[in-house]
């Protein structure tokens, strides 16, 4: 389309009349759609789970530090990692209580993974160190099938992802071999400077 | 630039969204106008329109195809909207004997963009749809028989069509002025 169609276009466009409070309405339920407002107990919520975190994260960490009551070094490792997680999940809680909506293209997804990625990890910790051989035996191949599902999950994410920046580069550059060649034309920026 | 928006949008990139949504509202919004009744209708096929893209924007594997893959959901949403009553509701015949007109061969589309505005809400949904797609985007028969869902011959016959009532009522218009 060019310049003269996009101009076009936008008188078109413009020559259609909307109701303000129509799309007033409109915009609303599109905001609705990708952010999720909190209401005041929704808030509230976030926040409590934001500080249940804070305390989880401090109390483990001092348990994983401070071996109190002699636990094991696996014991310890399982303290400090849900520490880690606990911590992650007070930061998230409270950066959403603190903004008053939750983005549901992002934090969502967010809170999904964090849901499965601890449970996997600790079924993972518990299966490995089991004190009982056959009982280990039994956890161990339970705990593969959410290993392998965790590891393909996090693969196939990793690829996507990949993919698509190498996608977003890719263009990236064609857009400027498109643009120099524009400037390299005669009567262009580049043929004016020749 | 579009295709690096999709690739954003694929991303999860929240302002890529934003910027998705500011660049086609409106053209949607005239599109699915165009095809259904009332203006409080066509806001909620955009919505449900932007719900299909949101849900289906990961699975867009050629962001080249865009504004094509928009417009068939814009399409498809309206379609869902009428439920199998797909017609013209709001049709209007010109007020003059289209037949004794000459069909003079005047510039297409012609300048104002307000009479085309007008005209278009004369002719029959079919024939508005495809000028509609002609006007904002300029799309290629190969397209725009995608987007409708028809062989590629039956866009231009109704293409043709759709010019030939168009100018019409143009003239129409003129006469009765």
């Amino acid at each position: 389309v060019n310049h003269s169609n996009d101009d076009f276009r936008n008188r078109l466009l413009s020559s259609e009349r909307v109701t303000p409070s129509l799309k007033e309405r409109y915009e609303q339920e599109i905001r609705g759609m990708i952010e999720k407002q909190l209401t005041g107990v929704g808030k509230l919520v976030w926040g409590l789970s934001g500080v249940f975190g804070l305390i989880v994260a401090v109390g483990f960490g001092i348990v994983a530090i401070l071996p109190l009551a002699g636990e094991p070094w696996q014991a310890r490792v399982g303290f400090a990692v849900s520490s880690l997680f606990a911590a992650l999940w007070a930061y998230l809680g409270l950066k959403i209580h603190r903004r008053g909506f939750m983005d549901l293209k992002v934090d969502a997804p967010i809170y999904a993974a964090f849901a499965w990625g601890f449970p996997v990890f600790m079924v993972t910790m518990f299966m490995v160190w089991a004190p009982d051989t056959l009982m280990g035996l039994r956890m161990i191949v339970m705990g593969l099938v959410f290993l392998v599902a965790g590891a393909v999950f996090l693969l196939s994410g990793v690829i996507k992802q990949s993919e698509l920046s190498t996608r977003e580069k890719l263009l990236e550059i064609e857009y400027r071999l498109a643009d120099l060649a524009e400037a390299m034309k005669p009567g262009g920026l580049g043929g004016d400077r020749a | 630039l579009q295709e690096l928006l999709v690739l954003r949008c694929q991303r999860g990139e929240r302002q890529a969204f934003d910027e998705l949504f500011r660049l086609w509202q409106e053209r949607l919004f005239y599109y699915i106008r165009r095809l259904v009744g009332s203006e409080e209708d066509a806001w909620d096929v955009l919505q449900q329109t932007w719900v299909r893209v949101l849900k289906g924007i990961k699975t867009l594997r050629e962001p080249g195809r865009l504004p094509v893959w928009l417009y068939q959901l814009a399409r498809s949403a309206a379609m869902s909207h009428w439920r199998g009553h797909y017609r013209d509701h709001s049709h209007r015949e010109p007020e003059c004997d289209l037949a004794e007109l000459p069909a003079a061969d005047t510039a297409f589309p012609p300048d104002d963009a307000e009479q085309v505005h007008r005209a278009l809400g004369q002719v029959s949904v079919a024939h508005r749809e495809v000028l509609t797609l002609h006007f904002l985007e300029g799309f290629p028969v190969d397209q725009m028989a995608e987007i409708l869902g028809i062989p590629e011959g039956t866009v231009k016959s109704r293409l043709f069509h759709a010019r030939r009532a168009f100018r019409a009522v143009l003239e129409c218009e003129e006469h009765v002025q």
